[in-house]
């Protein structure tokens, strides 16, 4: 009697045993996300933030229960600085590891590098990065500004509040000569006059014929598309020659918060981007906050980085949207979603791919921080194709490099 | 006493373990369903929020766009600058009057009106010098005057400020008395600025769109609102209040709603406790950048989750049900337990009392049994023991009593024998009367089988006396049904087992042959030998000629309880001959369900039941009590109306119809849409006889298939007509493609500027052994209907790869053949990988190639069309847009495909010369596809001043024949080749 009633309890936690087994959720494998950014070469002190903020918003994701059950694993690949190995790690992420999406490049040599990979898979990459625009493609996901969310409304502003005589200088690659190809229009339409315009090759250190150009014209507004670390030697020897924010204001397009501190005068430098760390508001408070208690007090948020989390948030509203990993699903599913960000607001434009944005003008204080001078009461519209020429004209301008 | 015995124990263990694992399940389901349906319903809800946002944003876009184009046409310019000249004379000169009119005139068949409220013309000083309304605001200054605090006059000073297309704010207009939202863009001449134009986007057309639930039930809504601060205010009126436009606050202190998380730029979906009206809410939303608004698509909880409140209802009373019945059982078993224990107490109870003999009857073989069977063992020992004490004293009595018994048993015996005999002769007598009075036809036969009696039934069923059959075998008036192996195995039967029953067909005496249920048996004697042979039988064949009337009764459709296909016929003859009589009309409507199939396919053959049920419900509703409605089959359907005097009484019923069956069908949990495809004839004049009349219906249907479903049509006999010469055509073409009939022929393409041969449209050409010449108009639609057109274009294709092939040794300048690509091919089955493979083994770019596709192609948004597409853009085809004007000319579709080419068509270039419409849209469409970086080919130029017009206008490639006709591929060369010198 005693040995049938142990049989019966011993049968009756094997069965509550069976059940739990069967209830549990099996253990979900992690799901695969590429990230393609430069650990190493001259590129990699501009990228290695990013891949550090993305590494936190898949931290944050995994830490509230990861993605429709799954843990996002992040396989991270290194560009070397050059795009050809780029294109060739997208290839692999794709191919070989069979991430489910791209997250990653900054310079548009890259990205034009990546382009035909993703499109031949059917793939998808969020690009972070303000770039010049004459870009568009189903595949890929632009999250930075476009010349008219940032150059365009920079230069206005700065023909209203600073002057209207420019010279223009810039690192010599297709970002900074399309985008001074607008900024000539601009300054023409409205009166203004361009009284130089000088092209340095990536990474040069010689600044003798800029000074030189600077000293003739004396007065004058600086819009400054240089990139990288030919910017250190531009601003030493712009102090080196006496040359004082007061008479030659300068226009960056390319250095954000992380860049200005970095520089000899740090003050009194102006900035045209959608995100500034010292935006007010609660929410961008928290994701500062948040983004230094993992990587330290004394890290600094830029716009690209901001771009990179608004990327991660955005595909991981459109996976739960469609309850799907399928980049081509994420492809048509992400156009048309928006967010609320520490930024403000982000839209995608469903026909162009391109995201909706705040453009915010901003000064440098001495701690590097901005404040903010002006800003767009509304988000502008990305047009990757300013519409006062036509996309063919602006094509032949590329590709000819001359003036229409 | 109370007491809580087995049988109640049994009852309660029963009715907890029935009921509790149901009642878990119950619970489960429900609560699954609920999610099911919940995430069903916000996907829709996230669908038809997507859709909105994408029409209210398209709509500010395309106006965005006119606005621009408007601004850089030439007639705008010309505009600006004379009413610059002639508003200082006043409104009402007559100049100002002409000029303003040619102006609308002129874009107005450019510009979708139905959208603009208004248009002005404003000079660069802020003078409002022309608007279309002719409002308050006519006549003011935009920067000085009323209106300087103006949405109008805050777009147009952004516009002038930054010489690009502003869209203001939507507030109140003080002029228009309305809510407006404005658009405005300057309109230069090279570096000088002319003036702006401006556009008052209509209110209406944006609450059209809001005010449009379909697909949204009963309570859904769509909210839209714009930021007011930190709060919300309305933009277009709601469904559920009546409150105003721009006036209705949501304030976020009171409550964080939907809308608020919109206006946050939040894209969602999800179940909501409240909305504004404190209701409970499933709703969908986002924010739409262009213009800044919130949208949020809703339907009400309860709404959505009616069906799971049903099926929550009807499971409880599910469940009581089973309670019951479980109860009912656990009783049962209890009492089937308790029976035999009460038994063995009631026994033992005897025992007690000293009846050793009772015993326990066993029942079962189970605890119970054994029980029982232990029990009389027990009794049969205590009975054997008392046994062997009361045998001795049986012993000494038996011999007195065997002495007795003796005698007795001698006059016991007389007795007996008397008394069997009497009992005989009962028994005999009633034998007889049985036999007599029987209703049941009895025979008798000796072992021979020869009758040796019949009854009176006999004689009364078949009509032959006992005197006529005596003597015969009974055999010998069968109907001859049978065959010689049923008798066989019916006298195997009656000689091994005694009987045989069956059904047997026999004759009376009038001829009449009848059925009847024959039951024959043997008698045998001592020995075992038979004796007699006894045969009863009934007649059946009342029996079965009412189970025919039943199965005629299987008239009507099993599924839906309507008339049959049988039923039918009958019915239409019976009304065709009333019709007749009344000399009145009658009308027969075919109805066939589009996209049936796709939902049993997708649901399954239960849910494809379930609609088709409800269809038929839905069609009874939709007709009187005496129309007939029937199911053929399928998803076929057929209706008579009879006693229809005007035809309007036909539409208005089958319009009826169509909209019935446009509502969703609820299917399980989930919805099927299905629309109905309906053919009509009149009695008499499409048809004379039931037959035709339902061929030429069925037929009428196809017609209504064809033109586009969802819709009716009528049979007329030139509809017949024209579908026969279609079957003869379509053998035609079959046999041209065969016997290579077909020809391409190409008209060459030159470039506007040089007046090079750049490019060559295929086109193919039929030479008809008899008829000759056969024009692409005559056959092409018909090749797209029946299938044919991939043959056809495929015929195109290699064709034109082969003159590709031979051009590029007989040609100097390389060329383009353009091929046209038919909607059905880049929807069908096309091989496309294989035209690639073609075109790599000929040695051809795929560049040489250029598709001409639809408007219609383009618009297709089947993934199918659009993979196919993109993979042939992808492949380096080149893809041209034909007939472009002609539909609905789609900007963000050109953007997404990146098309290279534009066709206008051919109507808007012929009368280009003369009419200044047709002068406006061309410039127009050459402007808009230049931004968009796509080159333009008209065709059909047929002059000199054509060409000119075209070049003006900055045309890139004419086709027509002021330059050449079509022509076959050797002339082409030639024509290059002279072309080229």
């Amino acid at each position: 009697m005693k040995s049938a009633k142990i049989i019966a309890l011993i049968f009756f936690a094997l069965c509550i045993a069976a059940a739990g087994l069967y209830f549990q959720q099996p253990t979900a494998k992690p799901i695969k996300v590429g990230v393609l950014h430069s650990l190493t070469g001259t590129m990699a002190s501009s990228e290695l933030p990013l891949v550090d903020m993305l590494q936190f918003a898949f931290e944050e994701i995994n830490a509230a229960g990861g993605l429709l059950g799954r843990k996002i694993q992040p396989i991270v690949a290194d560009c070397q600085s050059d795009a050809a190995i780029c294109a060739q790690q997208a290839e692999r992420l794709i191919t070989q590891e069979q991430v489910s999406v791209l997250f990653g490049c900054w310079t548009s040599a890259c990205r034009k590098a990546v382009k035909p990979v993703v499109e031949k898979h059917h793939h998808l990459l969020f690009y972070p990065l303000q770039y010049e625009g004459m870009e568009q493609s189903h595949n890929i996901v632009y999250i930075g500004a476009t010349p008219t969310q940032q150059i365009i409304p920079a230069v206005y502003w700065a023909m209203e509040n600073l002057g209207k005589d420019f010279y223009l200088i810039g690192s010599d690659y297709v970002f900074p000569r399309t985008a001074n190809l607008i900024t000539n229009d601009l300054i023409a339409s409205q009166g203004g006059k361009v009284l130089g315009e000088r092209y340095l090759p990536l990474g040069s250190a010689d600044m003798s014929a800029v000074i030189a150009d600077l000293k003739k014209i004396k007065k004058a507004v600086v819009l400054n598309t240089i990139n990288g670390d030919s910017n250190l030697h531009f601003f030493k020897a712009l102090r080196e020659a006496g040359i004082s924010a007061q008479d030659m204001p300068v226009f960056s397009f390319s250095i954000a918060e992380a860049g200005f501190v970095q520089l000899p005068v740090v003050e009194n430098q102006y900035s045209s981007w959608s995100y500034f760390q010292s935006l007010p508001g609660e929410a961008n408070a928290r994701f500062v906050k948040a983004f230094r208690q993992r990587f330290g007090a004394e890290r600094v948020i830029g716009d690209p980085m901001e771009s990179s989390y608004v990327a991660v948030k955005l595909w991981q509203q459109s996976v739960l949207e469609s309850r799907s990993f399928a980049p081509e699903v994420i492809a048509s599913v992400v156009l048309n979603q928006s967010l609320p960000t520490p930024g403000g607001i982000v839209a995608i434009d469903s026909a162009s791919g391109h995201a909706w944005r705040v453009a915010r003008i901003g000064r440098t204080r001495s701690d590097g921080q901005i404040d903010i001078l002006w800003e767009s009461n509304q988000l502008l519209a990305p047009n990757p194709f300013p519409l006062y020429r036509t996309r063919e004209s602006w094509e032949r301008m590329l590709n000819n490099g001359r003036r229409p | 006493m109370m007491r809580f015995g087995i049988s109640a124990r049994l009852l309660l263990a029963s009715a907890l373990v029935a009921i509790l694992p149901l009642l878990a399940l119950q619970q489960g389901l429900i609560r699954h369903f609920t999610s099911l349906m919940q995430q069903e319903t916000t996907d829709y809800l996230r669908v038809i929020a997507r859709h909105k946002m994408a029409q209210i944003d398209n709509l500010i876009e395309a106006q965005q766009q006119n606005t621009h184009l408007l601004a850089q046409m030439s007639a705008t310019k010309t505009a600006v600058l004379e009413m610059a000249r002639l508003y200082p004379k006043g409104i009402s000169h007559p100049e100002y009057r002409e000029a303003r009119r040619r102006y609308l005139d002129t874009i107005s068949t450019i510009g979708d009106f139905e959208t603009f409220y208004d248009i002005f013309l404003i000079s660069p000083t802020g003078e409002v010098m022309m608007t279309e309304k002719e409002e308050a605001d006519l006549g003011s200054n935009l920067f000085t005057g009323m209106l300087r605090n103006s949405a109008l006059s805050k777009a147009v000073s952004d516009a002038q400020n930054t010489l690009s297309t502003q869209l203001s704010e939507y507030v109140w207009y003080a002029p228009s008395n309305a809510p407006a939202a404005f658009l405005a863009a300057p309109v230069m001449e090279g570096n000088r600025l002319l003036g702006m134009l401006a556009i008052q986007i209509s209110s209406n057309s944006v609450n059209r769109l809001t005010l449009d639930y379909s697909g949204l039930g009963d309570t859904g809504e769509i909210e839209l609102v714009k930021r007011s601060g930190d709060d919300a205010v309305l933009v277009a009126p709601l469904r559920h209040s009546k409150e105003g436009v721009l006036q209705k606050q949501f304030l976020r202190s009171d409550r964080v709603l939907a809308l608020h998380r919109a206006l946050d730029g939040e894209t969602g979906a999800a179940i909501i406790r409240q909305d504004y009206r404190n209701k409970e809410i499933l709703a969908a939303w986002g924010y739409l950048p262009r213009a800044g608004w919130g949208v949020v698509v809703k339907i009400d909880a309860v709404e959505v989750f009616k069906p799971i409140e049903l099926m929550r209802q009807w499971s409880w009373g599910l469940l009581l049900a089973l309670l019951v019945l479980s109860s009912v059982i656990g009783l049962l078993i209890g009492r089937s337990i308790i029976r035999p224990v009460n038994e063995l107490t009631r026994i033992a109870g005897k025992m007690a009392g000293g009846s050793l003999d009772k015993r326990v009857d066993v029942m079962g073989n189970d605890e119970i049994g054994d029980l029982a069977t232990a029990f009389n063992t027990m009794a049969n020992n205590l009975e054997g023991t008392q046994n062997t004490l009361i045998a001795e004293r049986r012993g000494l009595e038996e011999a007195v009593r065997q002495r007795t018994a003796e005698i007795e048993s001698i006059n016991v015996h007389l007795v007996q024998e008397i008394a069997e005999h009497k009992t005989a002769r009962a028994e005999l007598l009633l034998a007889e009367t049985v036999y007599q009075s029987s209703a049941q036809g009895i025979v008798v036969a000796d072992q021979n089988n020869h009758i040796l009696s019949v009854n009176p039934a006999f004689s009364f069923i078949t009509g032959f006396s006992a005197e006529e059959v005596i003597g015969l075998k009974p055999g010998f008036n069968s109907a001859g049904y049978h065959d010689a192996d049923f008798y066989k195995e019916m006298w195997r039967a009656i000689q091994e087992d005694g009987l045989w029953a069956g059904e047997i067909w026999d004759r009376r005496k009038n001829g009449e042959s009848f059925s009847q249920w024959l039951t024959i048996s043997v008698v045998r004697d001592e020995a075992g030998e038979i004796s007699r042979f006894i045969g009863v039988f009934t007649d059946n064949t009342e029996q079965k000629q009412a189970q025919e009337k039943i199965s005629f009764h299987a008239n009507y459709d099993e599924l839906t309880k309507l008339p049959n296909r049988r039923l039918f016929q009958d019915r239409l003859q019976l009304e065709i001959k009333k019709s007749n009589r009344a000399d009145a009309q009658l009308a027969l409507l075919f109805i066939d369900l589009d996209n049936f199939k796709e939902v049993n396919d997708s649901l399954g053959h239960e849910q494809g039941d379930q609609l088709l049920r409800e269809t038929a419900q839905r069609l009874r509703d939709c007709v009187r009590e005496t129309d007939t409605v029937a199911r053929l089959g399928g998803d076929e359907f057929t209706i008579i109306l009879p006693g229809v005097k005007t035809s309007g009484e036909v539409e208005n019923i089958a319009q009826k119809i169509i909209q019935s069956l446009t509502f969703p069908f609820t299917l399980g949990e989930h919805f099927g849409y299905v629309s109905a495809s309906i053919g009509i004839t009149i009695y008499p004049q499409d048809g004379d006889s039931s037959m035709t009349l339902l061929k030429n219906a069925d037929q009428a249907m196809y017609e209504a298939k064809h033109l586009g479903k969802n819709r009716f049509s009528y049979f007329t006999s030139a509809m017949q007509q024209a579908s026969v010469q279609r079957l003869q055509l379509t053998n035609e073409m079959r046999e041209a493609l065969q016997n290579g009939q077909f020809e391409m022929y190409f008209q060459p393409i030159h470039d506007a500027a040089s007046g090079k041969v750049t490019k060559a449209e295929a086109l193919i050409r039929w030479h008809h052994p008899e008829r000759g010449f056969v024009s692409p108009a005559a056959f092409i639609p018909l090749a797209e209907e029946v299938g044919l057109i991939s043959e056809i274009g495929e015929f195109a294709f290699t064709s034109s790869v082969r003159r590709l092939q031979e051009w590029a040794t007989q040609l100097s300048v390389p060329m383009n053949i353009s091929v046209n690509l038919s909607p059905r091919q880049i929807s069908g089955k096309t091989d496309f990988e294989a035209w690639i493979e073609t075109l790599r083994k000929a040695g051809i770019s795929t560049e040489s190639i250029t598709l001409e596709i639809t408007e219609g192609s383009l618009l297709d948004e089947s993934l199918e069309v659009q993979r196919n597409l993109r993979r042939l853009r992808d492949a380096g085809f080149g893809i041209a847009i034909d007939d472009f004007g002609t539909g609905y000319s789609s900007l963000s579709y050109l953007k997404k495909l990146d098309v290279d080419f534009l066709k206008v068509d051919q109507s808007f270039v012929r009368d280009l010369v003369t009419d200044t419409n047709d002068r406006a849209m061309v410039e127009a469409i050459i402007v808009m596809a230049h931004k968009l970086g796509i080159k333009v080919i008209a065709e059909g130029c047929e002059t000199a001043e054509v060409l000119e017009v075209l070049m003006q206008a900055g045309c890139d490639l004419v086709q027509g024949y002021y330059y050449a006709k079509p022509m076959p591929a050797h002339d082409f060369v030639r024509y290059v080749k002279n072309n080229t010198i």
